[in-house]
């Protein structure tokens, strides 16, 4: 079992239900990040844990997500309305899970890439992937922790 | 005059001269990468007392050069994760100074780093200052931007 891994699943599954009222369902493996379709949010922790909660979804479940969230038609959704969605979202999900990480730490607000790159964080490690399906459609959370090697070190070990 | 322009300017014409010996200026040419440029952008975030986020945006060519400097490898020799390792030590060093302006307690984030054309989106957040700097003949830009009021 990989760290907070049940709580991830879980409190995901609890913001999609209650935000969108959609199902979700694990899935087993890696989601495959497409190099022009995926999008990418994350919020990050500070303090006395360090790291970041990245959640990415292929472009088509960010429509179906947006249009939910906002009871919009199909094919409604503007570039602000996913910001707010997918920003709403990993909000909600860091959020519970900065609960379960040692105090003082305080949450970043969201960070987004829309252009199919994932969201990189150097001097970090995956220390949770979750991967989900939603409406038909693969997503995946991943949890980054800081890795505490000063930068001055790595820059010797090169 | 924008907040924090004369600490931005000079804390980064500090950092790029302390840490790859190069001369960067300030310059009134605002940065915007041809559709065609391959930009890569650097954040921290700012949180606690003063919310917001300071971010670094670079086109890809610049960012490539920066990390052979720091980490003594021909061009041909850096790999992907060494720019994106060398980009976002240069935001985190920018954060980690303009922090230093603001009020107490508060915590700098990890950086992140993304390939883009549009920059970073922050939903919630409004730009307070943009320079744009002059590398080599490239440009590349500093931002600082803060959490909206209403967010």
């Amino acid at each position: 079992m990989q760290f907070l891994e049940k709580e991830i699943q879980q409190y995901t599954h609890l913001v999609c239900s209650i935000l969108l009222d959609f199902e979700i369902h694990p899935l087993p493996g890696t989601f495959e990040q497409s190099s022009t379709d995926t999008i990418s949010g994350s919020v990050q922790i500070s303090g006395k844990w360090n790291g970041a909660i990245m959640l990415s979804l292929p472009s088509a479940l960010v429509n179906t997500l947006t249009e939910k969230m906002f009871s919009l038609e199909p094919g409604k959704a503007s570039v602000e309305d996913k910001k707010d969605a997918i920003g709403e979202m990993v909000n909600m999900i860091g959020g519970n899970i900065k609960a379960l990480l040692p105090d003082p730490s305080t949450l970043s607000t969201p960070l987004l890439a829309f252009e199919g790159h994932s969201l990189q964080f150097p001097s970090t490690k995956v220390v949770t992937h979750c991967h989900f399906e939603c409406q038909g459609k693969p997503f995946a959370i991943s949890l980054f922790e800081r890795v505490e090697k000063p930068f001055k070190e790595r820059l010797k070990s090169k | 005059m924008q907040q924090f322009e004369t600490e931005i300017c000079q804390y980064t014409e500090n950092i790029w001269k302390s840490i790859l010996n190069l001369d960067v200026k300030k310059t009134v040419e605002e940065y915007c990468p041809p559709e065609e440029e391959d930009v890569l952008a650097g954040c921290v975030h700012i949180s606690g007392e003063w919310e917001g986020v300071v971010a670094l945006d670079c086109p890809h060519e610049l960012a490539k050069k920066a990390a052979s400097i720091m980490f003594q490898l021909s061009e041909d020799e850096v790999a992907p994760d060494l720019i994106q390792d060398a980009l976002g030590e240069l935001t985190n060093m920018t954060g980690g100074n303009l922090k230093s302006l603001l009020p107490e307690p508060c915590f700098l984030s990890l950086p992140a780093v993304t390939m883009t054309q549009q920059g970073f989106r922050i939903p919630g957040s409004e730009l307070l200052t943009s320079v744009t700097f002059q590398c080599w003949g490239y440009k590349f830009k500093v931002s600082v931007l803060k959490k909206s009021e209403e967010s």
